[in-house]
């Protein structure tokens, strides 16, 4: 067990060392959310909206940036491998898929807190903004840290075999995910009536929901949130796993030098 | 000596649309530990493939891998405990220093004290100085110094070395060369690419030829050179070379031809036409300056072998 945590945590270890190096990546921490903080919430009290909508807004960009970076570190953390020709290295070593996947989601989860945080002051200084159930929020949060990470387990399967293009791919999935989900909107009002049941089948759709109840904005619904986010995560799990033993055995999974 | 790795009948084919290649075909080999076995061949020959599968990156489509006696498709999590790997086109993690990327590599292979563990092997490489230099910034002497310290931090009881002195100066293939044997003196058991004959000639123990997916041939070095030499070649110096070749030309079962001025090779395919020959030489009117036997260097013999398998031979 110990041994699998230190696995684990060199990930971690890795992601975090190399993100304390790079400015690109440090700004993707603390330049980018803040822009787009300020983008959206000053074209909000621009239109002179009720502040509710403000606020779902806000915590549209706190959920849809925890999924951006669980997903984007888990496939980022193989992606760089296989620029700096060491992946081979990685795969090589003890650790397996799902401690790799792990421990990058959590350095993935800690650049999350980092800016969930600063959101939190910010908007509270100038728009108010509190959390108002922390247990609601803490669930909605948890629902789409797990939503980020099976979105980060699908996208791993295709970087088992395309690497650098599956770094596209895990910029595109949160997007198309937060859109699908009504990030910033009600998809009951947007959507078609005949669209919304798959729609709520997807656990972020679940999970903003749950984010939004804490504004009076949301519909939640516990059976579905548990069944679709426990779900996806099984069909996400063996789904990797079939594709990273299809990728050792195709030799596409890592390439000596 | 046991048995370190026991390669039973590997098979590989890579598919790729209609096309099939045939990485590897029923690939058998034993490296015995503590010996520095050498996998030699052309590129595109298998061996990065059959490295491959030792580490357990790529799975084979038949026959078995035994490491340490453990067996490579059952049990390789604990065989990559055991192993370690360097390849000599590898470059290193972007944006950590030479220390982090070794304790990050510690990590990995839940090494004890890994600060300790990486100091002690950086002092030993030379790299200390080094350590707080980005890895990526590394020379290519330094960087291939700083993979050895890396494939050498889990204390592996196998090492596998890519191509290790692939891209070196002179100065820093020889170090690495002697580090191979220093590792070999610890009674590390070694595996070997390269396509340095030298190289190959100077370190390996035993040797493996493979072209083409197949074992062409397994021996030690002085084996191989035998199984291929049919014939011997002895070169004479002498001031008048028509004299020595009409003289020789009248031995049977000896042929012989003018190399360039004042040096004749002769091909001998029996010892027992040494005594002929010397006394046919010493008839000869012309001063004979020296008589050498030319031993085969080590690319001649992979060339021969190579061309060989291809049925191709220039024998």
């Amino acid at each position: 067990m110990n041994d699998s945590i230190t696995r684990i945590l060199s990930q971690v270890y890795k992601n975090l060392n190399s993100l304390r190096r790079n400015t690109f990546r440090m700004a993707d921490v603390l330049i980018w959310p803040m822009i787009f903080l300020f983008t959206l919430t000053f074209f909000i009290t621009y239109l002179g909206s009720d502040t509710s909508y403000l606020y779902v807004v806000i915590l549209g960009m706190i959920g849809w940036r925890v999924i951006y970076f669980l997903n984007l570190d888990m496939v980022s953390s193989i992606a760089e491998e296989n620029w700096a020709k060491t992946l081979a290295y990685l795969f090589a070593s003890p650790i397996s898929r799902m401690e790799t996947a792990v421990g990058s989601a959590i350095s993935g989860f800690v650049k999350a807190c980092f800016v969930l945080v600063v959101y939190l002051l910010l908007t509270n200084l100038l728009y108010g903004f509190v959390v108002k159930d922390w247990g609601v929020f803490v669930l909605g949060m948890a629902t789409l840290s797990v939503a980020g990470f099976t979105m980060g387990l699908f996208a791993l399967s295709f970087a088992y075999f395309a690497k650098e293009e599956a770094f596209s791919i895990s910029f595109i999935l949160p997007d198309v995910f937060a859109l699908l989900s009504g990030v910033y909107f009600s998809i009951d009002a947007v959507y078609p009536s005949w669209l919304l049941p798959f729609i709520r089948l997807l656990p972020t759709t679940q999970g903003f929901e749950v984010l939004k109840s804490t504004v009076g904005l949301g519909h939640p619904d516990l059976s579905m949130l548990v069944l679709t986010t426990g779900g996806w995560l099984l069909v996400a799990y063996l789904v990797n796993g079939w594709a990273y033993d299809k990728a050792r055995k195709e030799g596409k999974l890592a390439r000596l030098g | 000596m046991q048995d370190a790795v026991i390669i039973s009948n590997i098979s590989k084919i890579y598919k790729s649309g209609k096309e099939s290649i045939h990485a590897l075909d029923n690939v058998t080999l034993t490296i015995k530990e503590g010996e520095i076995f050498g996998l030699l061949g052309p590129n595109g020959a298998g061996k990065t493939t059959l490295i491959s599968m030792l580490i357990g990156i790529l799975k084979q489509d038949s026959g078995s891998i035994s490491i340490l006696g453990m067996d490579v498709a059952r049990e390789t999590s604990k065989i990559q405990n055991n192993i370690n790997v360097v390849s000599g086109f590898s470059r290193s993690l972007i944006s950590l220093s030479v220390e982090e990327c070794l304790i990050y590599y510690c990590m990995l292979y839940n090494v004890k004290n890994p600060k300790a563990k990486v100091d002690r092997l950086l002092k030993k490489m030379g790299l200390y100085e080094a350590r707080n230099l980005l890895a990526e910034d590394l020379s290519s002497g330094m960087r291939q110094k700083y993979l050895i310290c890396k494939g050498l931090l889990n204390d592996p009881k196998i090492l596998l070395l890519d191509e290790p002195t692939v891209g070196l100066d002179v100065e820093s293939a020889i170090l690495v060369r002697k580090m191979i044997k220093e590792l070999k003196g610890n009674g590390m058991t070694i595996l070997l690419t390269t396509h340095n004959m030298f190289e190959a000639e100077e370190l390996c123990d035993n040797i493996a030829f493979i072209n083409r997916g197949k074992i062409v041939s397994i021996g030690t070095p002085k084996e191989l050179k035998s199984k291929i030499m049919s014939t011997r070649t002895v070169e004479i110096h002498c001031s008048d070379e028509s004299c020595v070749l009409s003289s020789l030309k009248s031995l049977p079962g000896v042929k012989a031809k003018v190399k360039s001025p004042q040096i004749v090779h002769v091909n001998v395919t029996d010892y027992k036409k040494m005594k002929d020959i010397m006394l046919v030489l010493s008839s000869c009117k012309g001063e004979i300056y020296s008589v050498n036997e030319l031993e085969p260097t080590f690319e001649e013999i992979y060339i021969k072998m190579i061309n060989q398998s291809q049925g191709d031979s220039h024998e």
